[in-house]
């Protein structure tokens, strides 16, 4: 269905080819899964598929696409636009119309379709994807996940063979984006359709998945392409099931924790012993840095915050989870004053700082919020933090800002401009921007949120060493393997209040919802991430 | 008075430069379009200057007053005047007239003459959501254009919303204009980042496949002529006087600007999703109409025609009322009345139907209703 014969790419000015000598071919009625680091060419190669590179995007192209008998690049993106459908990462930029059933009418509209075929074609993609009875909803009435499956929705009216999406849940929660995933593999096993899907969240798709690409990253250029089973063993990052299979030598390699777990009963029935012993206690003496007391905050006549208590000790790293709209976000906020709470005081550093303004308050509390860019203006990333410096009227400390930078890894981005580095660095920058005056406390709204392994690992390195410095840390994330590897406590919401409150193994291990896949495999251990049960297993075998 | 329209020079010059760009019209004149668009924009911006250094804080009401005698039987006047809070608001505008087109610079490589001409009238001229559905089809670049922005706003606004509270956690607050930069900047730079990848997103959709045809020349010196004609005939009418010459040369010229756009409008191939079929209610609305304007263009006898034209400068005073021109501009609310009206049958009928939980369905079909009403038009 989709070949590529030696295709290399160099955008206008580069100096490295972004795609060379790609060689691929993916046959009719698959879905394959393309994995890679941010700036691996992921979406480069995507966009070879209908012809937006190089027609839109400009630069010099090598090398032969084929697309269901197509050649996109001499067919153009016009036509290609009847063959591939196209879903691209943020479901707000994609959207001509305001209301569903127009947009869904806007390409075949514009082809000049006969309005009763029209009318089938629109009927038959508003069931496909469940929004029948969004139809005459607004578009900015929807959630992120609705909205995404309304681009696909759009994607599919001209009835295309190609479906590709280029990580269409990187801007969404994981309800969300386990809805839009959900209906691709509907969509792959009912119809047929062939899918060509890039995805960073590779745990919740890969056993669906018939083939993987993965794209090695920057430089080397290599693809490795194949049957999902193959290719898994040879990449470097993985999801925590794949890795541990790999480090234990299962054959053949579970995809799902199902499959999972005929291994891992095998192994738990092999092993004596009780759980593992429990991890080392954080400091639970020290006064609390950040503190709620009986907080309640409404939003017109929604409750928020129904009395909320919560104390964060310095040194402590706590993680935050709930579903969406139990109030996660609107907790954090209410920590930095954006937020006022109806009754009830914020404490800060042993101060009741309820009502202060956020200026005062965040020059000792740093918030990342979860876009990131909307914080982002200056020329350079060396700027943004030294403007966040002058805002709080400390002096201009240069070499404080580069010190931090450097901590970020960023060091050598300092003179980019920031809106043009990857989403991973971005936030790096948008991280040094609230961090740079040195706060005794960091909270952090869905770090992970678009990120790729690699960058996950090292954001959660950075965590831990300023926890291990005496930091204060909250983070609410949805990523419940990320929760898994760095936090010392977790806080479950629900409805605004606080549902469970512990450590990682009793609150994550209990709750079958936001278990991680070791903890799945080997309940009532205590293990939650690889590192655990290697280093359970290796104290077990002693 | 003035010895100079500064206001109209403000209004017209970006209007007369669309059409003079529309009428030049092929993009690969670019240079030529830009280069117009640009010289027209920050002439515009520095025609409002004088607006803004001679106008006098200390006096009330309306000031650079432009009145001249239209249309005596409905008593209008082409009237203008800028008072203390629009001046700034004509400054701004013609200011960010200069911005996008500089930021349209090098980004817009099609349709240029197109973009500018839509953009300047638009700016000056148009801003009403109704309109897109009424935008001719010879245009319909143009209705594009319109819907995006519009879907913009909401997105816009929230993002603003994001940006206030991100920046004000960075300890930022607004002293002085400079401190707006880090508040506007990341939204202009966001914003022109949503519009490339939606020119992506468009791209892949096939947008540009309908659209691949040349204006011919005919239609487009005819159109242009005609666009001349009406405003010849309008100044004749207004400036020399001429009663008869001057709406028959506006007749001609926007006689034939309709029979152009309409021939352009067949050329262009395009299928309407929703049908608005003629009904009872249309009919209804359309008859409103008719008595309001009956009622207000003709002196019928006995009724006081002054009450029509209300006036609130120099000095603010209470405004005549007419009994029978109120009820009859009660017409005008005709559609509005329909619209309530289905809605509560409807909702009654549904809660007949299948009682209390009904409420819900009701709303949501009331909505749809009240939605594909303000369809209509098309």
């Amino acid at each position: 269905m989709i070949t590529f014969e030696d295709v290399s790419f160099t955008y206008a000015g580069a100096a490295q080819p972004a795609l060379s000598h790609v060689h691929l071919a993916l046959p009719e009625a698959t879905l394959t899964l393309l994995v890679g680091p941010s700036g691996a060419g992921k979406s480069t190669l995507l966009r070879c598929t209908n012809g937006l590179v190089p027609h839109f995007s400009g630069g010099t192209l090598s090398g032969r696409v084929m697309v269901g008998g197509q050649e996109p690049v001499l067919a153009t993106p016009q036509v290609m636009s009847r063959h591939v459908g196209f879903v691209f990462q943020n479901p707000e930029a994609q959207f001509v119309m305001n209301v569903v059933e127009d947009e869904l009418a806007f390409a075949l509209e514009n082809a000049a379709m006969p309005r009763q075929e029209m009318r089938i074609r629109i009927e038959e993609v508003l069931d496909l994807l469940d929004l029948a009875p969004l139809r005459a909803r607004r578009l900015e009435t929807l959630s992120g996940g609705e909205r995404q499956r309304v681009a696909i929705a759009a994607a599919l009216a001209f009835r295309p063979a190609v479906l590709v999406l280029d990580e269409p849940t990187s801007q969404l929660d994981p309800q969300s984006a386990e809805d839009v995933l959900n209906a691709l593999v509907r969509l792959n096993a009912d119809l047929g359709l062939t899918v060509l899907l890039a995805e960073h969240r590779m745990e919740r798709v890969v056993q669906y998945a018939d083939q993987v690409v993965a794209l090695s990253g920057r430089g080397g250029g290599g693809v490795l392409s194949g049957p999902t089973r193959e290719v898994l063993p040879q990449l470097d990052l993985a999801p925590p099931l794949i890795e541990l299979g790999r480090a234990l030598g299962w054959q053949p390699l579970p995809l799902t924790t199902k499959e999972g777990m005929r291994f891992s009963r095998a192994l738990a029935s092999r092993l004596s012993g009780d759980r593992a012993a429990a991890p080392p206690d954080r400091p639970t003496g020290a006064a609390p840095r950040l503190a709620l007391r009986a907080v309640h905050v409404r939003y017109a006549d929604q409750p928020a915050l129904r009395g909320v208590s919560l104390e964060v000790r310095p040194g402590e790293l706590v993680a935050l989870m709930g579903r969406n709209g139990s109030g996660k976000t609107t907790l954090l906020k209410t920590l930095v004053g954006l937020v006022k709470p109806h009754s009830g005081q914020v404490w800060l550093e042993g101060r009741n700082v309820t009502g202060e303004s956020v200026a005062s308050i965040c020059q000792r509390v740093g918030y990342l919020p979860q876009d990131p860019d909307a914080l982002l203006f200056a020329d350079t990333a060396l700027d943004e933090l030294r403007i966040t410096l002058r805002n709080h009227g400390l002096s201009d400390a240069s070499e404080r800002a580069a010190a931090l930078l450097a901590r970020l890894g960023i060091a050598d981005r300092a003179d980019r401009y920031p809106r043009d580095l990857s989403v991973g660095e971005r936030q790096r920058v948008a991280l040094g921007a609230v961090a740079v005056t040195h706060p005794g406390a960091l909270l952090l709204d869905e770090p992970t949120r678009g990120l790729d392994y690699a960058a996950k690992r090292s954001l959660a390195g950075l965590l831990r060493g300023w926890r291990d410095e005496g930091a204060a840390l909250v983070l609410v994330t949805h990523d419940v393997e990320f929760a898994a590897t760095v936090a010392d406590r977790v806080v479950l919401m629900s409805q605004g209040e606080i549902i469970a409150d512990g450590p990682p193994a009793e609150v994550m291990g209990s709750s079958p919802l936001f278990a991680p896949q070791i903890a799945r495999l080997f309940p009532d251990r205590g293990w939650l991430t690889v590192e655990d049960c290697r280093r359970g297993l290796a104290s077990l075998a002693s | 008075m003035q010895s100079f329209p500064w206001l109209s020079a403000a209004i017209w010059l970006p209007i007369v430069a669309g059409t003079l760009i529309l009428a030049s019209g092929r993009d690969r004149s670019a240079a030529l379009v830009r280069t117009l668009a640009l010289a027209a924009s920050l002439l515009g911006f520095l025609v409002t200057l004088p607006l803004y250094f001679g106008f006098d804080a200390a006096q009330p009401g309306l000031q650079f007053v432009e009145k001249l005698p239209w249309i005596e039987r409905l008593n209008a006047h082409y009237y203008l005047g800028v008072d203390g809070i629009s001046v700034w608001f004509v400054l701004l505008s013609a200011f960010m007239t200069v911005l996008v087109v500089i930021a349209g610079w090098e980004v817009i490589e099609q349709k240029v003459a197109q973009y500018y001409a839509a953009f300047l009238v638009l700016n000056y001229a148009v801003a009403v959501r109704a309109l897109v559905g009424l935008i001719p089809r010879a245009f319909h670049p143009v209705a594009v254009v319109v819907s995006i922005a519009l879907t913009f706003v909401p997105t816009t606004l929230r993002q603003f919303q994001a940006i206030r509270e991100a920046q004000a956690i960075r300890g930022h607050h607004v002293r002085g204009l400079r401190d707006w930069l880090p508040l506007f900047l990341p939204l202009l730079v966001g914003g022109l980042e949503r519009a490339l990848q939606l020119a992506e997103a468009m791209t892949a959709r096939g947008f540009a496949s309908a659209d691949r045809q040349t204006l011919p020349a005919a239609a487009r010196l005819s159109l242009a002529g005609g666009l001349a004609l009406l405003l010849a005939g309008w100044l004749l009418q207004l400036a020399w006087r001429q009663p008869i010459l001057g709406p028959a040369l506006m007749a001609l010229g926007a006689g034939s600007v309709v029979v152009v756009l309409w021939r352009l409008g067949r050329r262009v191939p395009r299928t309407t999703y929703r049908r608005h079929p003629w009904q009872i209610a249309d009919t209804l609305g359309a008859l409103g109409g008719v008595v309001a304007a009956a009622a207000c263009a003709v002196a019928w006898p006995g009724l006081d025609r002054a009450s029509i034209f209300y006036y609130p400068y120099p000095t603010l005073s209470l405004p005549d009322f007419d009994v029978v021109i109120g009820l009859a501009l009660g017409g005008l609310l005709l559609p509005a009345a329909l619209a309530l009206w289905q809605r509560m049958t409807r909702s009654a009928a549904n809660a007949a139907d299948s009682g209390a939980p009904a409420v819900g369905a009701a709303v949501e079909v009331s909505a749809q209703e009240a939605w594909s009403g303000s369809g209509g038009g098309r």
